[in-house]
């Protein structure tokens, strides 16, 4: 729903709020006068403190040894013969050129010794996976074997599982029988009658291990 | 003198002297004061009796690390930088610039042809364009007898300049020589030597010495069984050439470290007085022959 009547954020007040664009861009003559004045002052100010510097002369007296030489490349590309300029003066000398000849030995392969990178590291993958396919085909042939024993390891376990499961029922049965009622395997007497049986089975086996090693002691 | 200071004086001068401290230590004149950017909103002061409603800049979280530094970046955009571009162009394209007389077909069509046809806007000077990819579209109506050089190719757009009589050729061309090579008045304005076109890198070397794509490194002589396997795959009796076409594939091949065509690198052209300056001494010829 539209509301109109807002509370003013400043006095709290209701009063319809309407959103106007209220940007006034200024004329422009005012704008070209303020310019005007400000550079006026700036030069005055530069003629004050004499800190002007004339920026032409500065850069032309910044030319390092490498722009004149490339000036006076582009002047001979321009005009040609009427510049006056010794097109042997443009060449590189010979120390350059051994320069660039050694740097291009050192940096840059031959086409020949590329070709030779390309081949050695094709024959690595194919090694790679010559020997791959060789392991695979060496496991495939074990393979029949391997599933026989799988499934003699799954049937073992199976046995070892239904035998175990078997006994704990067992177990339950008589800890029941002795209690005289159904009773949890969480419950905390259970657990302790449990936890007992355990320390006298420990004991039990001590003492046997005792008495085998005095009757072989005695033989 | 040494020999009149004793060796206990010397330490009694070393105690004496003053230390470095805290105190006395001072930064360098005219070194930088780097002040640590402020974190966070900061609304000073009342403005008209309102505390000003300044917002966090955007991707701010307070007491956290933000989310583009704790999620690492994806490796979308990673060597962008370094992937090679190429300027697509058409087969459509190519007919209609020949058939509009930009392109001539009597003489070989290379980068600077195709530039100076205004095909394609090559400027590219910034980015990492490398050359032409000629494509395969608008084969059905293609009828141009072109001698086309291009950097790579697709196979059906090369059946079918090779049926209708041409030959293509792929080569490579590093940035340099191929900014040359679209603008050669600039280059040439520069009045430096010519410089050497470097060798593709190691990656695309199998890709140019490929008879099939019509490497410019590959064997010439496998180039023509190639050519007849190809007509052999779409069906097509191939054209005879011109003597021209096939001095242009054997013995008039540009040389692979060459940029210009019958242009010796080191060479520097004028063309205020249309003139060649070819150096003669041996190192040059050594330099432009390694």
């Amino acid at each position: 729903m539209l509301r109109p009547f807002l509370k003013c954020c400043v006095c709290g007040r209701p009063s319809i709020i309407l959103q106007i664009a209220n940007y006034r861009p200024p004329p422009l003559h005012e704008v070209v006068a303020r310019r005007i004045e400000k550079h006026q002052k700036l030069g005055k100010y530069f003629e004050d403190n004499k800190t002007y510097v004339d920026e032409t002369s500065y850069f032309k007296s910044n030319l390092t040894e490498k722009d004149k030489f490339r000036l006076k490349r582009r002047t001979w590309a321009k005009l040609g013969s009427a510049s006056n300029i010794d097109p042997a003066s443009l060449f590189p000398s010979k120390e350059e050129v051994e320069a660039e000849m050694r740097a291009e030995e050192e940096w840059w392969p031959t086409l020949n010794q590329m070709k030779e990178n390309l081949r050695i590291q094709k024959e690595k993958k194919e090694a790679k996976s010559l020997e791959r396919s060789k392991k695979i085909a060496q496991n495939m042939a074990k393979m029949p074997m391997w599933i026989k024993q799988f499934q003699e390891e799954q049937v073992a376990t199976r046995k070892k599982e239904q035998e175990m499961e078997k006994q704990r029922g067992i177990r339950l049965q008589k800890v029941q029988e002795k209690f005289g009622f159904e009773i949890s395997r969480r419950h905390p007497q259970f657990v302790e009658y449990m936890d007992n049986q355990k320390i006298q089975e420990k004991s039990k086996k001590k003492q046997q291990i005792k008495s085998q090693k005095q009757s072989e002691k005695k033989v | 003198t040494n020999e009149q200071m004793s060796n206990s004086s010397y330490k009694s001068l070393l105690r004496n002297l003053p230390r470095v401290n805290l105190q006395n230590l001072k930064a360098n004149p005219y070194a930088e004061v780097k002040h640590s950017p402020n974190r966070g909103p900061h609304a000073i002061g009342l403005k008209n009796g309102v505390r000003p409603n300044i917002k966090p800049r955007i991707g701010y979280v307070q007491d956290k690390t933000p989310f583009q530094k704790r999620i690492p970046k994806y490796g979308y955009n990673r060597e962008q930088h370094l992937k090679r571009q190429y300027f697509p162009l058409t087969l459509w394209q190519l007919q209609r610039h020949v058939d509009l007389g930009r392109i001539d077909p009597t003489k070989p069509v290379d980068i600077t042809a195709i530039s100076n046809g205004r095909v394609l806007s090559m400027v590219g000077s910034e980015s990492n364009y490398y050359g032409i990819y000629l494509l395969e579209q608008g084969a059905n109506i293609f009828k141009a007898k072109l001698d086309i050089e291009v950097q790579i190719v697709d196979e059906l757009a090369l059946a079918t300049v090779e049926k209708a009589g041409g030959t293509v050729s792929t080569a490579f061309y590093d940035r340099r020589s191929f900014v040359a090579l679209c603008n050669p008045v600039e280059y040439f304005l520069m009045g430096k030597p010519i410089h050497k076109r470097l060798l593709p890198p190691q990656e695309l070397v199998t890709y140019y010495t490929d008879p099939k794509v019509r490497g410019y490194l590959s064997d010439p002589a496998k180039i023509w069984e190639e050519r007849m396997k190809l007509a052999k795959k779409y069906g097509y009796d191939l054209p005879e050439l011109s003597e021209e076409q096939k001095h242009l594939m054997v013995e008039g091949k540009k040389d692979p470290r060459q940029v210009f065509n019958g242009l010796m690198p080191g060479s520097i052209v004028n063309l205020a007085d249309k003139t060649v300056l070819v150096p003669e001494n041996e190192h040059f010829k050594q330099h432009a022959a390694m």
